[in-house]
């Protein structure tokens, strides 16, 4: 009998929530196939672990965490499966020259317009995604694990076998290649 | 004892972590001051930030509503075979 209560329960917020868990893993993974399987998988597994929902949160909160947990687990994975340790020579070539100071045609330049409002034009999203999805993967994987929000690089490094320095150094590494490609594609961009 | 400009940025994002060193923002704020490309760069690199934390691009559309719509009846089913 109860299981069947809690059967219902569920679906209920099937119908209630997955669009809207589907659009924020979207919006974490820009991969449509990647958000459907995770949401699908958070909904399993929320099947399986109904007793630990206390009902002390909002079902949505709850399952956005279910979610959440999924999306960083599958690019720490992305990580754990593509680098190597110790990290690969420093990629940044391209940017700095030996003696570590900008080339000629990387040093940033100003950027006009007003940074604050820039996520709200779909023309400038669309660069963004680009400029992410032409990273290298394991770049790719911790600027979306920036995306969720997980500050506590810590956690990343233990499972990863990374020391915090390489951790970081693969995120500057991201951003300086993450930067240029907006410079170049958006705002210096004919 | 001058920094590189790739030593600048690194320390610029270890900033944005609140881990410099007393020395190191020292370093820092002199290399800054003399390099309008690192300045640039470290105000870029909040920008950035920003946009991490801030990102909520809509996404929406009829598309993924369909979408998420056909996926409610895949979970559905996934969650109770027997309804078919």
């Amino acid at each position: 009998m109860k299981n069947d209560l809690v059967k219902t329960e569920l679906s209920d917020w099937v119908v209630c929530y997955t669009k809207d868990l589907f659009a924020w893993a979207l919006e974490k993974t820009s991969d449509r196939q990647l958000a459907e399987d995770l949401v699908q998988e958070t909904f399993l597994a929320a099947a399986q672990s109904n007793s630990s929902f206390r009902g002390d949160s909002h079902p949505k909160t709850w399952l956005t965490g279910i979610l959440k947990n999924k999306i960083a687990a599958h690019y720490r994975e992305t990580l754990r499966k593509n680098i190597t340790i110790p990290l690969a020579p420093d990629q940044l070539s391209t940017f700095f020259s030996d003696s570590g100071n900008w080339m000629k045609n990387a040093a940033p330049q100003p950027w006009q317009g007003e940074p604050e409002h820039l996520t709200d034009i779909p023309a400038f999203n669309q660069v963004l995604h680009d400029c992410i999805e032409h990273l290298p993967t394991t770049m790719n994987a911790c600027i979306r694990l920036k995306f969720l929000d997980e500050k506590k690089g810590e956690q990343v490094c233990q499972e990863l076998g990374l020391t915090a320095t390489n951790y970081w150094q693969l995120i500057h590494r991201a951003k300086i290649h993450l930067r240029n490609c907006l410079e170049k594609n958006w705002f210096l961009a004919p | 004892m001058m920094l590189s400009c790739h030593s600048a940025t690194e320390l610029i994002e270890k900033k944005q972590r609140g881990e410099l060193t007393s020395g190191e923002k020292m370093k820092l704020y002199f290399h800054t001051m003399l390099c309008s490309a690192c300045s640039r760069y470290a105000k870029q690199s909040r920008f950035l930030e920003q946009i991490f934390k801030n990102k909520t691009e809509a996404a929406t559309g009829a598309e993924v509503d369909d979408q998420a719509k056909a996926l409610e009846k895949k979970i559905l089913l996934r969650l109770d075979p027997e309804q078919e």
